[in-house]
């Protein structure tokens, strides 16, 4: 290395260069701020930082304690789908489809099932057991996704139980679909003319219980959120 | 009009594990749709027509396949075509812009879709605009609908189509200095090393083991 870098700096060993990538100077940073008479500092947030969930780089101009303006790196959940799918074929791709928003991967599946479909001019020949299978399996597929956001969300605002809650409901969604399609995420159930594979037996009952179960759970899960006055002081009327 | 393609959406080369890559196939490429359009569709291409006097000129077909209604604007037009369809004809929404490669469309190369909503109608249309690979410009529809900013900026990263008029025409998905845009068909499939801080990792495709 000609260059000095500071956040990885290098050395020589038999198995060739070792970098040991280390964080930023703070205390340079700090310093070199407390000499200029101006509040405003640059900051890079991320791309890894414990409250964004997943990757996010946002590079904040900061006046004070106000954001003045922010710039967004989204880019690094970007996995090239659409260029794998150019070099597979029509049912490969829901392999992949179905990974592309992993709390809602029915939606996903059958948003693409119904493109190729439309493409090939087969829509009308889907089997209408088919279809309510579908919907079926989107409707309980929308209840763990919203699960995950109530969830995820109050914890946000710093309440920690109703995350528990609104994910053993999850489980339970996800357990049925576990019995119907051998996997509870991505599990690329949906395919272009139909579904995977039937209903197994029983499930019809199964799934009845459940409805049951969860209408009851919801209840304790609504009262919980409804009940904190910082969860609806930061929620409501907010847009 | 019709052409020979050969393998999976034009790519070839590398990766291909579908085993259609011998695919060949006749491709078919529209001409213009005769009235009656059906649906809603000869309402709106009506609507257009009287809202927009150059009509003619500046949509060169007007296609309805699979129940969906694609006008293909010359892309000088764009931006009028666009603001009117917004303002007289109650198109309120931009859904995004998606962009496509046609590796054989001689001139015509590039191609932009952006899907339009009109809320207060409940109707759903098409424009499409296309240019060639050698001046990869069409006028960005920012100033009509503010929402197609991002949308422009990832079909400039994926497809290399310059958003004339753009506030801030930067990738947005693949890192500043990226060489190349990744969803033209002649771009690989894999294939590139990854480079951290001066260490190299190969391509998954180029590492001894799979060699």
């Amino acid at each position: 290395m000609t260059t000095f870098d500071p956040y990885a700096s290098s050395r020589e060993t038999t198995e060739g260069t070792v970098f040991s990538v280390t964080g930023g100077d703070w205390d340079s940073l700090v310093s070199e701020i407390g000499e200029s008479k101006e509040e405003r500092i640059i900051v890079n947030m991320g791309p890894q930082h414990p409250s964004t969930h997943g990757v996010l780089r946002l590079v904040l101009e900061l006046e004070g304690e106000t954001v003045t303006e922010v710039r967004t790196g989204i880019g690094y959940l970007h996995t090239g789908i659409e260029k794998n799918i150019e070099f597979r074929n029509w049912t490969q791709a829901v392999t992949f489809v179905t990974r592309m928003d992993y709390l809602s991967p029915i939606f996903n599946e059958t948003a693409y099932c119904l493109a190729v479909e439309k493409l090939l001019g087969i829509t009308n020949d889907i089997p209408e057991r088919a279809s309510v299978i579908r919907v079926l399996m989107m409707e309980l597929n929308r209840i763990s996704s919203h699960m995950v956001a109530l969830g995820t969300g109050a914890l946000e605002l710093g309440a920690m139980a109703p995350m528990f809650f609104a994910f053993r409901e999850r489980e339970m969604v996800l357990d049925a679909f576990e019995e119907i399609s051998g996997l509870r995420m991505n599990m690329a159930y949906v395919r272009p003319g139909g579904v995977s594979q039937d209903l197994p037996a029983g499930m019809n009952l199964k799934l009845r219980e459940l409805v049951k179960t969860l209408r009851k759970n919801f209840k304790d899960n609504a009262t919980l959120l409804i009940g904190n006055t910082i969860w609806m002081k930061r929620t409501e009327g907010i847009g | 009009m019709t052409q020979d393609q050969s393998g999976m959406f034009g790519a070839a080369g590398t990766g291909d594990t579908s085993g259609y890559g011998g695919l060949v196939r006749q491709s078919v490429s529209f001409g213009s749709t005769e009235r009656p359009y059906g649906s809603y569709f000869d309402e709106v291409a009506d609507d257009l027509e009287r809202a927009y006097p150059d009509f003619s000129d500046a949509i060169t077909r007007v296609v309805v396949d699979r129940g969906e209604l694609t006008l293909h604007v010359k892309k000088e037009r764009l931006v009028e075509v666009a603001s009117i369809l917004r303002d007289k004809l109650k198109f309120e929404m931009c859904m995004g812009v998606s962009g496509v490669h046609y590796p054989d469309r001689t001139g015509a190369e590039l191609v932009a879709l952006y899907p339009l909503l009109s809320m207060t109608k409940n109707q759903r249309i098409r424009l499409e605009v296309a240019t060639s690979e050698l001046d990869p410009h069409i006028p960005s529809l920012v100033e009509v609908w503010a929402g197609n900013n991002w949308h422009e900026r990832e079909v400039f990263d994926m497809f290399g189509i310059i958003f004339d008029g753009h506030p801030g025409l930067t990738r947005i998905l693949m890192p500043d200095d990226w060489d190349g845009h990744p969803q033209r068909k002649d771009y690989p499939l894999g294939g590139i090393a990854v480079e951290y801080k001066g260490a190299t990792t190969p391509a998954p495709s180029n590492r001894r083991s799979y060699r």
